[in-house]
């Protein structure tokens, strides 16, 4: 049932790596301070324990009653580590919308690390990097 | 000699249709400036070169006089359906600039902000959603129908892998349609599949439609079976009954690997576990022991039996099923269902017998299991107080066959694919199926294992609907009571999109307008000034057809594509013509806000994450762009740097080679999907108690492992006499999912085919001495109108067919104003008529007629 053959089909190999584009046209941001547009900046040490700053989206911040918080953990401490602590935190509250009965991460929480989008549960026992961490809960797709 | 040269002058220029969700590909003629024709793009997989009468006719949405072409402010402070907004011409500066500070009035608690964000489409809703987000609230809606998406999603996902279902009209023989008009008159990627099911029907296949309304689909059938609405629970378990206890028809082979059906399940209706890994035990028929499902020495899982594992005992699940659905005898379920015991039998074994089931299909060199059966459904069943249930047992019967996801089957949309990158499903507890695929990188609808049901903070009280995707039905009910519910807030902002969520989103209309009115600030893109709209302080101007540019270019693309093995394809809708009057492209506007209040870095990643634009292309923090940029970047990514915005302006579409695995990837699925749902226990226990802590009795009945016909409230208003009809629902193919009824040409169809009347069997007309064309009182619990009657044979005698999504009053919309009646009008809109498993309002309801 293969469709006939298009003359703007595409092979594989064409799908290789794309270049850097020239970007163009653009405004500069009218907020140039926004939260968002700050670089991660490396978070001092203090004595093994580093400055982590979570940003919360989607549905979190109605439960942890702000849009981030400053925390300050060991150093070693790893995504999955900074969930726990959250959820203890947090509560029940927290935990029943991050966390399937399982103990699963749910598929709409998204976890990024200075910008990054960790990847679940592969990287779980990633360390929180420079600190910028941000948990969003989104909506799911489809009707209503 | 003045034709010819026309005819060179022309201009088609390629670009997708968005008159309504889907997304054809089509050619503009563009003639100085002017849009004078549009037609299908015979080269588009999309559609391949057919239109509808909403596309054709969308030019004069593009023309429409009446059209919002300029930022708006009401200066009338009185909010309401009857009310005259007093509107005012404003600058963008000022507009958002007000938009902006009803935004920042409620930053310290960001839950006040609502946000309806369908468009239908394009990208605005995922921009909006990304918006959303970053600001901070839960509270994002689509705005569709208080149905839409209720059951199949989560149920697909679950059970099939991917968005929708659509049966695979290529292979196959016999298709039963209930409540749905799929390929005749509706459902997604429309215009392809309508040829596929032309072509299916000239091969032979047999089409039986199940419906109340002997409609567009009933008219093509080769057999139409009025039912009595709300009862298909009942015809499902009949059918099921049929199959596997008087016909004995089931694929064994495909229920003991790919199913949960040999699962032990104890006295208290869970798995028997294993001690030691907690999985679900199966018994192995072939040394007598029971092992955990994915014991790599399992040979032969039992299908039937009792067993002793690891000291308790156990049936399985297949047992359990074909135990509970004997009760559901044909001459039982007449009584419920209207439809006679022998039709039932009749159906069932030709379905069985159609299955072919041991049957194999080499396509490509690939050997398949070939099931050219399948049953589909999707409005007409989930639409109900126990909407879940109406469709779970329909999707068994395709399960009992094996015919899911193989060829002639059922299949799943959009599940899997390799190019332009990978997504598929995946199992996960239980070994059953639990994540989704879907090319965009959104959240899919998910109701495996589901969640746990805490206190709401949401105002659409998801939080007591573990199994629901979404429930934004709730909120006419929750706002006028929030205290009921454990909720100490209101929501005060709303934005919105243009589609009319006033009139189609939610059912009681005077409880929608209270809520809307409750709203302290409004703000809404609009294409005319709609029923929704006469409730903004702010109205915001959106690009109507042939000027819009989106990425994401209909759901026929990204989540219902046409089935089956074709090539994966991927279009973008560019602008034929410039924007008209002050009109700004939304993308652009939202970043201008998120921008305002310190969220556009935010919003970017979520725009890039969902988009999955590539890290060389992302949009960064701090700087704008126009749209033309930001789908050019998105388009690179995808398809590389050959593929840009330039290259999209002049192929319209890209074509992608899909293997045979990624177009019937039922037998590589790595996962069992269910026939029995042991985690309703748990959920149910679960919300049970989260009840209790607030106070609240809900019947919780539907959260059960094994469907059951429960009757609804317009079936039990019939039973006592209170009324003696059932109003439905159903849709036309010119009007249906877009933005069709302030078009003329598209009024003139309704007009001629008598679409804005309400259908009754002639025997009830002539019962009540009512003669075609008479004008009559209509009244449900909630709402009186005058309509008029269209009398007919093609519909069940205890039931009045209400087409359309009409009743328009918005002097805006003066084409439509005045015509027809909007059926979500009569809908009782209140907890015991929602579906406590998928938040779908009832759209069955107890009507009386009368002069």
């Amino acid at each position: 049932m293969t469709a006939a053959a298009s003359p703007y089909s595409v092979k594989r190999k064409e799908l290789a790596a794309v270049p850097r584009m020239k970007q163009t046209r653009r405004r500069t941001s009218k907020k140039a301070n926004e939260a968002a547009a700050i670089p991660p900046q490396a978070a001092p040490a203090k004595g093994g324990r580093i400055d982590v700053r979570v940003k919360f989206m989607g549905d979190l911040p109605a439960v942890v009653g702000a849009r981030s918080i400053a925390l300050s953990l060991p150093a070693e401490h790893t995504v999955s580590d900074l969930l726990a602590h959250l959820s203890a935190t947090y509560g029940e509250a927290f935990t029943s919308r991050v966390f399937s009965s399982s103990g699963r991460l749910h598929h709409y929480i998204l976890v990024f690390v200075d910008g990054a989008k960790v990847q679940v549960p592969a990287e779980l026992g990633k360390t929180l990097g420079k600190g910028e961490v941000d948990v969003i809960m989104l909506p799911m797709f489809g009707g209503g | 000699m003045q034709i010819a040269t026309q005819a060179q002058e022309a201009k088609w220029i390629p670009t997708a249709c968005s008159m309504c969700y889907v997304g054809c590909g089509i050619l503009a003629d563009v003639r100085d400036g002017v849009v004078v024709n549009v037609k299908g793009n015979p080269d588009s997989p999309q559609n391949r070169g057919a239109m509808c009468a909403k596309g054709k006719a969308g030019v004069m949405n593009l023309y429409n006089p009446n059209r919002v072409t300029a930022p708006l402010k009401r200066t009338n402070p009185k909010k309401g359906l009857n009310e005259d907004p007093k509107w005012q011409e404003i600058s963008w500066d000022e507009a958002i600039d007000t938009i902006v500070a009803a935004l920042e009035r409620i930053s310290d608690n960001p839950k006040k902000l609502w946000i309806q964000g369908w468009e239908s489409v394009g990208d605005t809703v995922y921009w909006l959603k990304a918006f959303a987000a970053a600001f901070g609230t839960p509270h994002f809606t689509n705005n569709g129908s208080p149905t839409c998406g209720k059951v199949i999603h989560p149920v697909e996902y679950f059970s099939g892998g991917g968005f929708h279902q659509q049966p695979d009209l290529h292979y196959a023989k016999y298709c039963v349609l209930v409540g749905t008009q799929m390929g005749i008159a509706t459902r997604g990627s429309y215009n392809h599949i309508a040829r596929d099911m032309a072509e299916a029907r000239a091969r032979g296949m047999k089409l039986v439609v199940i419906d109340p309304v002997g409609g567009y689909a009933a008219s093509k059938a080769n057999e139409w079976i009025p039912i009595r609405p709300g009862t298909d629970t009942a015809l499902a378990l009949s059918m099921l009954h049929v199959l596997l206890n008087e016909a004995k028809i089931y694929d064994e082979a495909f229920l003991k690997d790919k199913t949960n059906a040999p699962y032990l399940v104890g006295a208290d209706g869970r798995y028997l576990r294993d001690e030691k890994t907690k999985e679900p035990l199966v018994f192995d028929a072939a040394d007598g022991t029971a092992k955990i499902h994915k014991d790599p020495s399992l040979r032969n899982p039992a299908l039937t039996g009792t067993y002793q594992a690891q000291g308790n005992q156990g049936r399985t699940a297949f047992d359990l099923l074909r135990e509970h659905v004997a009760k559901y005898t044909p001459e039982q379920t007449e009584k419920i269902t209207t439809v006679p015991a022998a039709t039932v039998r009749r159906i069932t074994k030709e379905f069985g017998k159609a299955a072919c089931i041991g049957q194999t299909i080499t396509i490509e060199g690939i050997v398949l299991p070939y099931r050219p059966v399948c049953v589909d459904w999707a409005k007409g069943t989930q639409g109900h107080k126990h909407g879940f249930h109406q469709c779970w047992p329909l999707k068994l019967l395709n399960m009992m066959v094996g015919a899911v996801n193989v060829p002639g089957g059922i299949l799943s949309t959009s599940a899997r694919g390799e190019l332009p990158h990978h997504w598929a499903p995946h199992g996960g507890t239980d070994g059953m199926l639990e994540d989704g695929g879907h090319v965009f990188a959104v959240p899919h609808a998910k109701a495996f294992p589901g969640r746990t049901p805490t206190k709401p903070i949401r105002m659409d009280l998801t939080e007591l609907f573990p199994l629901a995707t979404h429930s934004n039905t709730l909120l006419p009910i929750t706002f006028d009571d929030p205290k009921a519910y454990g909720l100490s807030y209101q929501i005060e902002v709303m934005m919105h999109t243009p589609t009319n969520g006033m009139l189609s989103s939610y059912g009681d209309l005077e409880k929608v307008e209270r809520l809307f009115q409750s709203m302290k600030f409004v703000a809404g893109f609009a294409l005319e000034i709609n029923e929704t709209t006469l409730f903004d302080d702010i109205v915001l101007p959106f690009p109507a057809f042939l000027e819009r540019c989106d990425f994401n270019a209909g759901s026929g693309e990204h989540s219902i594509p046409p089935c089956g093995h074709h090539d994966f394809h991927w279009q973008v809708r560019l602008p034929v013509v410039p924007l008209a009057g002050k009109i700004r492209y939304p993308q652009e506007v939202i970043q201008e806000i998120a921008d305002r209040v310190g969220l556009l870095g935010d919003t970017y990643r979520l725009v890039n994450y969902t988009f999955r634009i590539k890290d060389e292309y992302a949009l960064q923090p701090g700087e704008h762009y126009p749209v033309t940029e930001v789908v050019d970047r998105t388009v690179r990514s995808w398809f590389g740097k050959d593929h840009d915005l330039n290259w999209f302006r002049e192929h319209g579409f890209i074509t992608l080679p899909r293997t045979v695995e990624e177009a019937y990837h039922g037998p590589s699925l790595d996962a069992r999907v269910p026939i029995y749902l042991e985690h309703f226990l748990d959920r149910g226990v679960e919300l049970k108690k989260v009840l209790d802590q607030l106070g609240l009795e809900w019947d919780l009945s539907d959260y059960k492992p094994l469907s059951e016909f429960m009757p609804c409230s317009s079936f039990t208003a019939l039973e006592k006499g209170d009324y003696d009809l059932i109003a439905v629902h159903f849709k036309f193919p010119f009007t249906y999912g877009g933005f069709a009824n302030e078009n003329p040409w598209l009024n003139e169809l309704c007009e001629r085919t008598d679409a804005y009347n309400v259908l009754i069997n002639e025997s009830v007309g002539k019962a009540k001495g009512i003669r075609d064309g008479d004008t009559v009182w209509l009244e449900s619990p909630v709402s009186k109108a005058r309509v008029k009657v269209k009398l007919t044979q093609c519909i069940h005698p205890e039931v009045v067919g209400i087409g359309g999504h009409f009743g328009h009053s918005s002097p805006g919309m003066p084409v439509a104003r005045g015509k027809g009646i909007n059926f979500n009008s009569l809908l009782p809109t209140d907890i015991e008529h929602i579906d406590k498993i998928s938040s779908a309002l009832d759209h069955c309801v107890e009507v009386k007629i009368y002069k």
